[in-house]
């Protein structure tokens, strides 16, 4: 079941540009003024993890997509990742985690390459470590 | 007929077991709540032409080649409903009690339909030919039950467009969540349905009939009988019947108020029962609770909390350990439910398959998650841990959600656990409801409806084939 919104083709483009462009960081989606189609919200280079959590609202619903940057233990190098982020805070409203429930899945099946999933609904489920076991488990 | 803009004003209906809510797509709440139960009263057709069609319930057995010419076929027995507010609660001469759903599935369409056709012309007030509606349905609804809804919807009320919303995925979504283990603790079964990325997984989907009609089933037998902190067994009253309450002075002292003997004669068993029912619903609604740690002992019930209730009939006293006793059942059926107590006869429908416990095998609703989780791929077991969903009137019962995590905690010690819950009570009552509400309310969502042209055109096949993931690429490309 799903509702039907849709992607717009700058969310794949940007996506794109994350995977195979090795410059920015994460993108973050939602959902157009009229709730038709999803839209890319904010692109940005900044590496600080922190700074990525703090895009995320409080009382809002979002999804985002991070180039996660991890070092192997025992020195085996740096690896990237991919990490599709659901942020469902219980703040938001019904109206608002219904809309975004509901439309993941056309936003996720588009994105091809992504290895985490992470879905969060407070600050504490999205964390480094967090991130890192799901990484390091795969 | 095509539609797009959100200015279609699709309606919801959620058929539950206890109650049926309905109102406008877009509204935060249902507008109308209304019992599940109905009121019937069957009268002999044709006096004297057969006198077992008056025991006969449906008059289906006995028919010699003159129902042909009857409005209602073969029957014998003309049956009078009484459906909505108006119906089961008020008090009438021989009625009858019956619920259209059976193991949470509408079973019995002529009640519904009439239900459905008091909402739509008398409660909502609406031309259901102007209206595209969604109904939700269990992830286990049957062929049958559907097509019966399609029928009631197309062809009784002549509505432009339907879809079949699942209760497990909208309750999931409405939490936020396009991936959970919903928890649904109703009325007549407690359900766990896994969700994945908004479908719900039959093979993971568990239910049983431990829910609140079971409670009230043994709290019926608790109250009818002396116990240890009372000699005499309660009346369970209702209003109806009772024409001057006598108030006591006193805490557990026997009332002995003035009964309607006018209508006593008149009471059918049924009704009788159902309104006892609710007289235990709402003592239950006030009083349980659910002790929040494992093993509970009756040696240290005396130290939990007394609330005083008083009963329609006068009866008041403070009530301890049995607002914690009879909850215990939840999460230790083995132990606490009573299986010497009568058990009303349509939980026994439920029997044991590998989606589903009988009475006879009940287990607790952390197993049930616990069963219902193991049951799906391994991959995606943490994703439901961590996003579980507990809905349902029952859920509300104080308590129940933190034991649900003590109890969760000590089956699975090595897990991540979360348990979500909506916090304003109608979320989690009505959260099918609620989350059907946006959905349908969406332009963007209306591509899945099926039309009543589409219906005319293809029948059955095309609601079935809708809720199916790769009928949505289908009809895309229409």
């Amino acid at each position: 079941m799903s509702s039907g919104v849709q992607p717009t083709q700058e969310c794949l483009e940007k996506f794109q540009e994350l995977k195979t462009g090795k410059k920015m960081t994460y993108v973050i989606y939602g959902l157009s003024d009229d709730k038709k189609s999803i839209v890319v919200l904010k692109t940005s280079e900044d590496k600080d993890f922190d700074s990525f959590v703090g895009e995320l609202p409080e009382k809002e619903c979002r999804w985002a997509v991070y180039d996660y940057e991890f070092t192997l233990p025992g020195g085996e190098g740096v690896r990237n990742k991919l990490v599709f982020v659901v942020w469902s805070p219980d703040d938001a409203n019904v109206k608002n985690k219904m809309m975004f429930a509901s439309s993941k899945d056309a936003l996720r099946r588009r994105l091809e390459g992504i290895h985490i999933e992470i879905q969060a609904t407070d600050f504490s489920e999205i964390t480094k470590d967090a991130i890192l076991e799901k990484a390091l488990r795969r | 007929m095509v539609y797009n803009g959100d200015e279609v004003s699709a309606l919801v209906v959620d058929f539950g077991s206890y109650t049926t809510r309905a109102g406008y797509a877009g509204e935060d709440c249902p507008r109308v709540v209304t019992p599940s139960f109905y009121g019937y009263i069957d009268t002999p057709e044709g006096e004297g032409e057969s006198s077992t069609a008056n025991g006969n319930s449906n008059g289906e057995d006995v028919v010699m080649g003159d129902g042909e010419e009857k409005p209602n076929g073969a029957a014998k027995t003309t049956r009078k409903y009484y459906v909505g507010d108006d119906g089961v609660g008020v008090w009438r001469k021989g009625m009858e009690v019956g619920n259209f759903t059976l193991d949470g599935v509408v079973h019995d369409a002529e009640p519904a339909s009439r239900l459905l056709n008091h909402i739509l012309h008398d409660k909502l007030g609406v031309d259901p030919s102007e209206h595209p509606i969604m109904i939700t349905e269990p992830a286990w609804n049957t062929p049958k039950a559907r097509e019966q809804l399609t029928e009631m919807v197309f062809e009784g009320e002549k509505m432009p467009a339907l879809y079949f919303g699942s209760g497990g995925v909208l309750s999931a979504f409405a939490a936020g969540k396009p991936t959970a283990l919903v928890l649904d603790v109703g009325y007549t079964h407690s359900s766990a349905v896994p969700v994945v990325d908004g479908y719900a997984l039959r093979a993971g989907t568990k239910r049983q009939p431990l829910s609140s009609e079971l409670l009230i089933s043994q709290l019926h037998s608790h109250f009818t009988q002396p116990s240890s902190t009372r000699s005499f067994p309660l009346s369970l009253a209702s209003r109806h019947l009772i024409s001057k309450r006598d108030p006591q002075p006193e805490p557990g002292l026997k009332p002995n108020p003035i009964l309607r003997d006018d209508r006593l004669p008149d009471t059918t068993a049924s009704w009788k029962r159902w309104s006892e029912n609710s007289v235990i619903e709402n003592w239950k609604e006030s009083c349980t609770e659910v002790v929040n740690y494992k093993g509970f002992d009756f040696n240290t019930s005396k130290d939990l909390p007394q609330v005083l209730y008083e009963f329609p009939d006068g009866y008041h006293q403070y009530f301890g350990e049995e607002r914690y006793r009879f909850t215990e059942m939840l999460f230790d059926p083995k132990n606490y439910f009573n299986q010497s107590v009568e058990p009303p006869a349509t939980l026994r429908s439920i029997t044991n398959t590998d989606h589903s416990h009988s009475l006879k095998d009940l287990v607790s609703l952390s197993q049930l998650v616990h069963d219902s989780i193991m049951a799906c791929d391994v991959d995606v077991r943490a994703a439901l841990l961590q996003n579980i969903v507990v809905v349902g009137n029952t859920s509300l019962t104080r308590g129940l959600i933190e034991r649900l995590d003590v109890e969760l905690a000590a089956l699975m010690p090595s897990q991540k656990i979360k348990i979500h819950s909506p916090t304003i009570p109608f979320e989690r009552k009505y959260s099918s409801w609620v989350g059907g509400s946006v959905l349908a309310s969406l332009g963007t969502f209306h591509q899945l409806w099926v039309t009543k042209d589409e219906y005319e055109e293809h029948g059955m096949n095309i609601v079935h084939q809708r809720e199916s993931p790769c009928s949505c690429i289908f009809v895309e490309g229409q």
